[in-house]
């Protein structure tokens, strides 16, 4: 409780004294962008919808000053700010959106999907803002041309290289490292735009060598080891007025190791994830800005892998040499067509389709004592989804965004076809009122399988077959906008979404993902949320603020877990996030963000028996997620100086303190026996991280 | 350069300093007592034998196995009451003995109200026998490998397999079977897990009221083709062993199954206690408590083992 206090004190404090500097700054700047929600214009073919619902786009001047972890501001630590979106894990990079599971968001980079998109364990996501024009993130509403995801798109487009000159940044941070440089390869025609980003905490280990104690310290040191990286790319190239074709490129990965010592048995534990992707589209003008087309073809492609090298000590006498390769491999390749006509008056109209091949391809090899079992399965899909759209002005008084998705899925002789209509409409009741409302029906074809109670990047991705089917969801929005002044807006949104086949896994736990028990091991179940979203938000040109409140439940049932209905291990009952941007002047500016929602849930034992007349206890567990871990609630503080320097170049130095009241949220938990009692207790782990960011730009 | 020396070094150094780690303490959200059914028909031969056990919310202190009045209680087979034996010395009113019929596709549903505490109920359906073989594959001092087969079209539900070397002579450690005695061996998988112990130490023999009985559940997904192998090993060594080996096939209802996973996953905790615990840990059929009312049907073979190589 007394954290609690001082956490709001620290925030009114940081906003106060922020508050406190803008009447005292004689310097307005013109450029703080805000949270355009519902608001558009980003590239003429995108997210024009007036009348969507539950979208929030983020442009590339907000995202670099929004949440930054580790010294890098980051996409998904910003979208887990959102009201309607449970974050999971501390530090993870998790997105539960409305109800939904971590692997039912659609993440596209320029258009073609991404498969995982956590690096270090989810503290950065594999966004990397350096090269981003601008995201959209739609947790409901979603029209008719998104599809094959249940809970929410987030659409990252990917900025093209300057035309006119060569200019670019490079960052660096206490673990880790950036590069960008975009310019134009042929002026006025072809453009580039390249970034790529490293850590470099696999080198701290070599300052810690000299301090270990003993030779086995110092090859514990040597096998442990964690880095990841990722290269973006994008090449454009003018082919006359109203032409465009531009290629994409993506690679990160993340390669993680850790050593083992028993005695002199050594055994090397090593976790390696990571995606690639390219695409090759290409923009026509048809009949000027009335008709136009896009186009693409892509490729893109997801793997992890386990490998436990060494040895298995189950007594002092019985050891075993254990070789272990666990590997999930999906790739996909396709293309979309997107036509866009405005030639009716008052109507937008989008024609468009999808064609994926899906592959996937799951393997794990095991060698005990010489004794070889492996499982190699492969499964081969082809998703096949057309789309129409219309949005109607009906004058300035409402809109319609009308749409329908069809969607196909053939997998090992097995058919599965759905319709989606999508609906989302708005009325503008006064100048300062609207109201809005959407429908949506989703469905998703592959499943990401786990065989625990969390999400690790190295969890596998399977396909819809005869046993398991495709995963549906409906969701129903309703809303209204009140635009009090210029600068102060209130949203609500009332919500209700059911999910269907869903699975869960029902075999023996274990962190290594069950390939062997692909269909055998997971039950289907159902699920379903409801909530309001509120948002409040103010702004003027030197301040935007925000707040966001959360009040949802979320459930699953599960015939084969429990008899009932019970509650998601995300179901964050109340969720509140206070966010502050404040600009000093043209050289200084600093964010805050508090954030506090109730506990994740989990699954422990609650009651105990006696087995026989007080000589033997049991306990034993009662509904499954019944335990609730302590209210979270974390500050971040961020502070920017940015200096202009000579030839149009500049530097900023970022400071950012994660939580900054170095209040232990809890991680996990178990069960203790004390003093005779039995009593659940929480970890928690993760402190005030301090770090600096130095970014140059020319 | 030096000041940003310092800086980085002080911060490296503090946030490494603040590592550590804090406990919270976190109430039960389970306040109020509750009962739990241990209710498997058809795991013994003869008759079936349940518990019903009064649970406290942990934190508290545990209360004595006796302390319930019971208020009502039924079990009904395709909806005709089964008697129930209550007065069983001083193991009453924990253990209670009834004679399940032993057909399949049998509904078995029982409730049990005790004094202050809510109602409780569940329901089975007793499951078909099953139809299988074993062969001998090879046998030595060490181990004895052995293949079991399920035809095609009967291979449906979920199973668990016992195995038995017969004896001579009576101990704590045999059960009668065809008027002759049996020592319970070990089952290993060839594969990791495909088969997994369970131990269902809440089942009472009626004689031994407190004899543990652990079962070796086959994973639903190592029985795909039908077909498994496993070794059994000698869980007691003795001169009085007889060459033949008695193996018990049990098909369970899926509640069976999911109980026995989960009690396995709960006893056998590989994530090492923290909340990564799948969340099948928890199952229960029994509406408004804890515990299980499932069922199984068995089939046996006794198998005559080749001389020793």
């Amino acid at each position: 409780m007394n954290r609690t206090f001082i956490s709001i004190c620290l925030f009114s404090a940081v906003c106060t004294s922020a508050a406190a500097q803008r009447r005292d700054s004689s310097f307005v700047s013109p450029t703080v962008d805000t949270l355009k929600a519902a608001v558009v214009q980003t590239g003429r073919a995108k997210r024009s919808a007036r009348s969507q619902t539950s979208l929030t786009v983020l442009d590339k001047t907000l995202l670099n000053k929004a949440c930054f972890t580790l010294g890098s501001p980051d996409l998904l630590k910003t979208l887990q700010l959102m009201p309607g979106v449970a974050s999971g894990s501390e530090l993870m990079n998790g997105l539960y959106v409305r109800g939904g599971d971590g692997h039912d968001n659609l993440f596209l980079l320029d258009g073609i999907p991404l498969y995982q998109v956590g690096h270090l364990l989810g503290l950065f996501s594999t966004f990397n803002l350096d090269i981003i024009d601008d995201a959209g993130f739609y947790k409901g509403g979603f029209p008719a041309r998104y599809g094959g995801r249940l809970s929410s798109v987030v659409d990252v487009s990917v900025r093209d290289g300057n035309y006119e000159k060569w200019k670019g940044q490079i960052a660096i941070g206490l673990i880790d490292g950036r590069l960008q440089i975009e310019g134009p390869i042929v002026k006025n025609k072809l453009s580039l735009n390249f970034s790529a980003r490293r850590t470099w905490i696999d080198f701290l280990k070599i300052l810690a060598t000299p301090f270990a104690a003993d030779e086995q310290s110092k090859r514990t040191i040597k096998g442990t080891g964690y880095n990841f990286y990722d290269i973006n790319l994008k090449l454009t190239q003018k082919i006359q007025a109203g032409s465009k074709l531009s290629f994409s490129f993506y690679n990160g990965r993340d390669a993680g190791k850790m050593i083992n010592l028993e005695n002199i048995d050594e055994t090397n534990f090593s976790l390696n994830w990571g995606n690639s992707l390219c695409g090759l589209k290409w923009e026509k003008d048809i009949i000027g800005d009335d008709l136009f087309l896009d186009t693409d073809i892509f490729y893109t492609k997801y793997n992890s892998d386990i490998i436990i090298d060494g040895f298995q000590h189950l007594d002092e006498e019985n050891i075993f040499k254990v070789n272990e390769k666990n590997k999930g491999f999906n790739n996909d390749y396709g293309t979309t067509i997107n036509l866009y006509c405005n030639l009716i008056r008052f109507n937008k109209i989008r024609l468009g389709g999808n064609y994926t091949h899906h592959y996937y391809n799951p393997f794990r090899d095991k060698t005990i004592d010489g004794i070889n079992n492996s499982v190699n399965l492969k499964f081969n899909s082809e998703e096949v989804s057309i789309y129409a759209e219309d949005e109607v002005n009906i004058g300035s008084i409402a809109s319609i965004n009308a749409g329908l998705r069809y969607s196909s899925y053939y997998v090992e002789g097995q058919e599965y076809h759905y319709w989606e209509p999508r609906i989302s409409a708005r009325a503008d009741v006064s100048d300062k009122l609207l109201l809005k409302a959407s429908f949506s029906r989703t469905s998703q074809f592959s499943h990401q399988i786990a065989s625990c109670n969390i999400d690790f990047p190295t969890n596998i991705w399977m396909p819809s077959t005869e046993k398991i089917k495709p995963m549906l969801a409906t969701q129903y929005v309703a809303g209204l906008k009140w635009t009090m002044n210029l600068n102060l807006s209130v949203d609500i949104e009332l919500w209700h979404k059911n999910l269907n086949y869903l699975y869960e896994y029902t075999g023996v736990n274990s962190f290594l993902p069950p390939i062997n028990q692909w269909e055998q091991a997971f039950a289907e179940g159902k699920g379903r949320a409801s909530g309001v979203d509120i948002g409040i938000e103010y702004k003027n040109n030197s301040i935007f603020a925000t707040v966001y409140y959360t009040l949802s439940s979320s459930e699953r049932f599960f015939p084969a877990i429990y008899y009932d209905w019970y509650a998601d291990k995300n179901d964050n009952r109340h969720k509140l996030n206070l966010h502050c941007q404040y600009k000093f002047n043209r050289d200084f500016d600093m964010s805050a963000s508090w954030i506090i929602h109730s506990g994740d849930r989990f699954s422990e034992a609650s009651s105990i028996a006696w087995i026989y007349n007080g000589v033997y206890s049991t306990v034993v567990y009662g509904k499954p997620n019944l335990y609730k871990l302590p209210a979270y609630h974390r500050l971040d503080i961020g502070f920017n100086w940015h200096k202009q320097l000579r030839n149009k170049q500049s530097r900023t130095i970022n400071l950012s303190i994660y939580n900054a009241y170095c209040h232990l949220n809890a991680v996990s938990a178990h069960i203790e026996r004390k003093n005779n009692k039995i009593q659940a207790i929480a970890q928690g782990l993760i402190p005030i991280i301090p770090t600096v960011n130095y970014i140059y730009k020319f | 350069m030096k000041t940003t020396h310092n800086l980085l070094l002080s911060l490296t150094a503090g946030f490494l300093l603040s590592s550590c780690e804090y406990h919270f303490k976190i109430s039960s959200p389970e306040t109020e007592a509750k009962m739990m059914l241990e209710f498997v028909s058809g795991h013994q031969n003869d008759s079936c034998f349940f518990s019903l056990r009064k649970l406290v919310p942990i934190g508290q202190e545990p209360s004595m196995q006796s302390d319930y009045e019971i208020e009502h209680i039924s079990l009904l087979a395709n909806g005709e009451i089964i008697d129930i034996e209550e007065d069983l010395d001083f193991l009453s009113p924990i253990y209670y003995k009834c004679k399940v019929p032993n057909i399949a596709s049998t509904k078995l549903e029982l409730s049990f109200k005790a004094k202050g505490i809510d109602e409780i109920s569940a329901h089975t359906t007793i499951p078909q026998k099953p139809e299988f073989d074993i062969s001998i594959l090879s046998y030595d001092e060490e181990c004895c490998n052995c293949k079991l087969t399920i035809p095609a079209e009967k291979l449906f539900g979920h199973y668990a397999l016992l195995a038995f070397f017969e004896c001579n002579t009576l101990s704590s450690s045999c059960e009668e079977y065809d008027g002759r005695y049996w020592v319970r061996e070990n089952i290993e998988a060839m594969e990791g897990q495909s088969i997994f112990q369970v131990q269902t130490f809440r089942f009472v023999n009626w004689k031994d009221h407190y004899k543990s009985k652990n079962y070796y559940v086959i994973d639903d997904s190592a029985l795909e083709t039908g077909e498994i192998n496993f070794k059994l090993t000698h869980s007691v060594y003795g001169p009085d062993f007889l060459n033949n080996c008695l193996f018990k096939l049990y098909r369970m209802s899926d509640e069976t199954y999911y109980y026995f996973n989960a009690l396995y996953n709960a006893q056998n905790n590989a994530l090492d206690n923290f909340n990564f615990l799948p969340s099948n840990c928890a199952y229960t059929n029994v509406r408004n408590g804890a515990g299980i009312m499932g069922s199984m049907a068995s089939g046996e073979i006794i198998k005559t083992l080749p001389t020793r190589k």
